[in-house]
């Protein structure tokens, strides 16, 4: 009796809480156990209305950058670049390294460097940077050439903004969200939230909860690092607040929200890098 | 989902593209769960990226001929969330709840409301077992089916459906629910 009566229950329950069936259509089918039924599923509906609330409009985009930015470090070189094995190794690496250096740096690199995203040169101008970020071995040079580059990213951000190109413009301030999810993540290691009253958390966290944070690891030398860190992130600020407010002084905002959303998504991206690298003693 | 199979197995060779399909596909259902089981919304927030950053990091570990991936996930999630509760209960902590209304959509008035009957609830689930709470949280905040929960549970589907029953009459007498109620909520 009690396992059909389970059933039963589990039955409705899974019309009415799962797939949105009235409450008394259901019921009413079973006129037996109508009475004992009808509670069970009120009160699994208060529990399906209580845990409804969507997320925080901002909270899973914020943290799907997060998570990209996540994905990304977890991605072995290989799959990444698509190298084979054997140039990871000794000499070989070395040498690759330094021969691709030079021929960079010689001779495409360089005219690429100032290239903007509808030029010909551009695809080359981002290779160049990956390979910047590679061969940079410490996490606070490596957050620092992701400064750099999102602030090359504003620079490119105005141009497109500049000649009304919305979809660059989207494309690039996700590109300058990625840049600050890797700065937040890289420094993560580096410095530990100061726990608080109100923060006890050992730092744990993905997100920087309140206050700034300081390093408590390292030497001098990373001390010196994350003040230019800082100040890279901190001087970039400015020209990118100014970039978005030029967005929507082009009155473009009412037009492509979607834009809008990814420009003011970096900018928040932006200001978290600022806080989570924290304030100077 | 449209090929969950395939898309795990790119997911484990940690592709972005499966990787970010399958975090935008339970994203929602995990924060609700987690939600419905935490006080704080930040710490929502938090145990909810935790959760996908583990799976990142575990996914290599994932059979699907074990249980479903919404199964393992959850776990996950479960996981986490039994952390927290032995963190917080080592710390000191707010007995308030700090999930606060959206800035946007309905009125005050209904926000006031939903957040009323969001308490009440929380409070009501707090009065039932570890057990019987789980079966809630997964079946109406998670919205897994039978199979999934007892797969999560790893307990059979005859077992979950009675510890089902059990918790919604506990439910149901904590929360008041009278029987001749007849309106939707």
């Amino acid at each position: 009796m009690n396992d059909q009566f389970e059933q039963i229950l589990n039955s409705a329950l899974d019309r009415v809480v799962m797939r949105g069936e009235p409450v008394d259509d259901v019921v009413n089918e079973f006129p037996d156990h109508a009475d004992d039924l009808r509670p069970l599923v009120l009160a699994a509906l208060k529990v399906r209305q209580a845990a409804s609330q969507q997320p925080e409009s901002g909270l899973k985009s914020r943290s799907l950058a997060r998570f990209r930015s996540a994905v990304l470090s977890a991605q072995p070189r290989a799959s990444r670049w698509s190298i084979p094995r054997i140039w990871h190794r000794g000499w070989v690496t070395i040498a690759s390294v330094v021969v691709v250096f030079f021929a960079v740096v010689g001779t495409t690199a360089f005219a690429a460097s100032g290239s903007m995203p509808d030029q010909p040169l551009y695809q080359v101008k981002l290779a160049t940077e990956q390979i910047e970020t590679v061969v940079t071995a410490s996490p606070l040079g490596k957050a620092k050439v992701e400064a750099r580059l999102a602030g090359k990213r504003i620079e490119e951000l105005s141009y497109v903004i500049d000649r009304d190109k919305a979809d660059a413009a989207e494309e690039l301030s996700e590109r300058l969200s990625s840049h600050y999810g890797r700065i937040e993540h890289l420094v993560q290691g580096e410095i530990e939230s100061v726990p608080t009253a109100d923060n006890p958390s050992n730092g744990q966290g993905l997100r920087p909860k309140t206050r700034p944070a300081r390093v408590i690891r390292g030497d001098g030398e990373k001390a010196k690092q994350l003040t230019e860190l800082r100040k890279l992130l901190k001087d970039n600020n400015p020209r990118h607040e100014e970039v978005v407010r030029n967005w929507e002084l082009r009155g473009q905002g009412a037009v492509r929200p979607e834009v809008r959303r990814a420009l003011q998504h970096s900018l928040k991206g932006h200001q978290q890098a600022i806080t989570a690298v924290g304030d100077d003693d | 989902m449209q090929d969950e199979p395939g898309l795990i197995e790119r997911a484990k060779r940690k592709e972005a593209g499966a990787l970010t399909t399958l975090y935008e596909a339970h994203f929602t259902r995990i924060y609700r769960y987690i939600s419905l089981r935490v006080n704080d919304k930040t710490e929502a927030e938090d145990l909810t990226q935790q959760v996908f950053l583990k799976v990142i990091q575990s996914i290599d570990s994932y059979n699907s001929r074990g249980l479903p991936f919404s199964s393992w996930l959850f776990r996950i999630a479960h996981n986490q969330v039994i952390d927290h509760v032995r963190r917080r209960s080592r710390a000191p902590q707010s007995t308030e709840d700090v999930f606060e209304l959206d800035q946007k959509g309905p009125s005050l008035e209904e926000k006031a409301e939903k957040k009323l009957m969001m308490e009440t609830v929380k409070a009501g689930m707090k009065k039932l077992t570890p057990l019987q709470q789980e079966v809630i949280s997964l079946r109406f905040a998670g919205g897994l089916s039978i199979i999934e929960t007892a797969a999560t549970m790893r307990k059979n589907e005859g077992a979950v459906k009675a510890l089902q029953h059990s918790a919604l009459s506990s439910l149901r007498r904590i929360l008041g629910v009278p029987p001749t109620d007849e309106r939707p909520i």
